[in-house]
């Protein structure tokens, strides 16, 4: 299984290699093609999965179901598999020592030996934060790919970072976190239009976003007309 | 006649260059900018032809057709989403576009929306455009545009597909039997078969509608 990224900066791909019998999973209807012995199953089960867990999916803004491609027949299969806005894609290798973190449907396709697990962030760090509640929490050996609005920056934490909820991707569990305001009290913060902040502490790897879902949302849904649910 | 794709990549414009007797037709509401010497005349390309572009196919019912009454008047034409645009050289073997993919063609070229049958009833429109002839074809998408060389069977998702050759069979189906896969997750995928090039896109405005969906005001129930 090889998983790499394609495409030029702002409509990246990820562009997957199966040998025959090899499976991987994405969030549902992501697929844009693939090798005709590829067979595509829609599941709610993937390693440490379940009902209960689509449901805790759903929650942090990932879809209820997964894809799950598996490759028949003799020769290499491919799978592309794309993000929903404009932007890139980041492959991680995970090797089993390490817990990736993804937030607000960040999470775009694993190998089959990664579980994914969402969890909650905490209830009072999710209903203040105005994101997901839940957040995936990914382990195992095996890859992890990741979407983004925007281009993916990279930084490595040693001390305090400080992160506007709606740039994050993702973090290593190496990190904790407390939900706050960006200086100030509340109101200034309400005010100051920053909303909610994450401070992370501790060691370890953490992947923004340049750009933020919400706020483009923001920008285009009153333009558009009412819906009725 | 020349042309030029302006800024290849997430925003291109397509800037074409007429002398006096040359002339690109091209789909409504895509010019951007032009010099004065460009004249345009609208045409629906006869009454059956332009109601069935409009009524079936989906797009704007008139085609423009453009001059220019001094050397090198330029003309630049760009679609509504952020994407490549790509031109084709056609010799004779026809070329079909989905729904919103076409953009212009030189005049030895010839476009016409094709009923496709009930094979097509649940893909993005009941009508994909053909385009025969000799000549330059100009299409665009939304995002990048990779191009697959189909050697057997091949499968695209309904909403990343933009053009495929003519030699190539194809159907429209599900990607499961299960009732959920229809419901919840993957809808319907091109089934390709044969030898030939088909024309992907990488993002898909379906999927970017949905994430919009949400950001959309609730109407009232008493208004």
């Amino acid at each position: 299984m090889k998983a790499s990224v394609i495409g030029t900066d702002s409509f990246q791909s990820l562009h997957v290699e199966l040998s025959p019998g090899e499976r991987f999973y994405s969030e549902a209807g992501k697929m844009v093609r693939c090798s005709s012995g590829v067979d595509i199953e829609v599941t709610l089960q993937k390693k440490g999965g379940g009902f209960m867990g689509a449901l805790k999916r759903l929650l942090s803004s990932d879809s209820f179901f997964y894809s799950r491609y598996t490759a028949q027949g003799t020769g290499t299969s491919e799978v592309v598999i794309a993000p929903t806005m404009m932007g890139n894609v980041r492959v991680l290798e995970l090797k089993g020592d390490e817990t990736w973190i993804t937030s607000g449907g960040s999470y775009l396709a694993s190998g089959p030996e990664i579980t994914s697990e969402a969890k909650w962030q905490g209830l009072g760090a999710g209903l203040l934060s105005g994101e997901s509640l839940m957040f995936v929490h990914n382990r195992g050996i095996g890859f992890l790919a990741v979407e983004a609005f925007g281009t993916i920056h990279e930084v490595d934490v040693n001390g305090e970072f400080v992160v506007d909820t709606g740039h994050l991707v993702a973090f290593e569990s190496s990190l904790s976190f407390t939900v706050g305001k960006v200086g100030g009290s509340w109101i200034k913060s309400f005010f100051s239009g920053e909303g909610f902040v994450m401070n992370f502490k501790g060691t370890g790897k953490l992947l923004m976003q340049s750009h933020n879902g919400s706020s483009f949302g923001g920008l285009l849904g009153p333009l558009l007309p009412k819906r009725r649910s | 006649m020349n042309y030029q794709i302006l800024a290849p990549g997430t925003f291109s414009a397509l800037q074409v260059s007429l002398d006096p007797g040359d002339k690109i037709l091209t789909e409504a509401g895509t010019m951007a900018w032009m010099d004065p010497s460009i004249q345009v005349k609208t045409s629906s390309g006869g009454l059956m032809a332009g109601l069935r572009r409009a009524v079936l196919r989906g797009d704007s019912f008139f085609q423009n057709e453009y001059t220019s009454t001094a050397q090198g008047g330029k003309i630049t034409l760009v679609a509504g989403q952020p994407g490549e645009i790509k031109a084709m050289e056609l010799r004779g073997a026809p070329v079909i576009l989905e729904r919103g993919a076409y953009l212009a063609h030189t005049p030895g070229v010839s476009v016409d929306a094709k009923f496709n049958g009930l094979k097509g009833f649940f893909a993005e429109g009941l009508f994909v455009v053909y385009a025969t002839g000799e000549g330059t074809l100009f299409y665009n998408a939304y995002g990048d545009i990779l191009e697959v060389d189909v050697q057997g069977d091949y499968i695209v998702d309904n909403g990343y597909a933009v053009a495929w050759e003519s030699s190539l069979n194809y159907t429209v189906t599900r990607t499961g039997r299960k009732i959920r896969t229809f419901l919840f997750g993957d809808g319907l995928v091109i089934r390709f078969s044969g030898h030939g090039k088909v024309w992907v896109q990488s993002r898909s405005a379906f999927s970017l509608a949905n994430f919009m969906h949400p950001f959309r005001a609730i109407e009232s129930k008493n208004s």
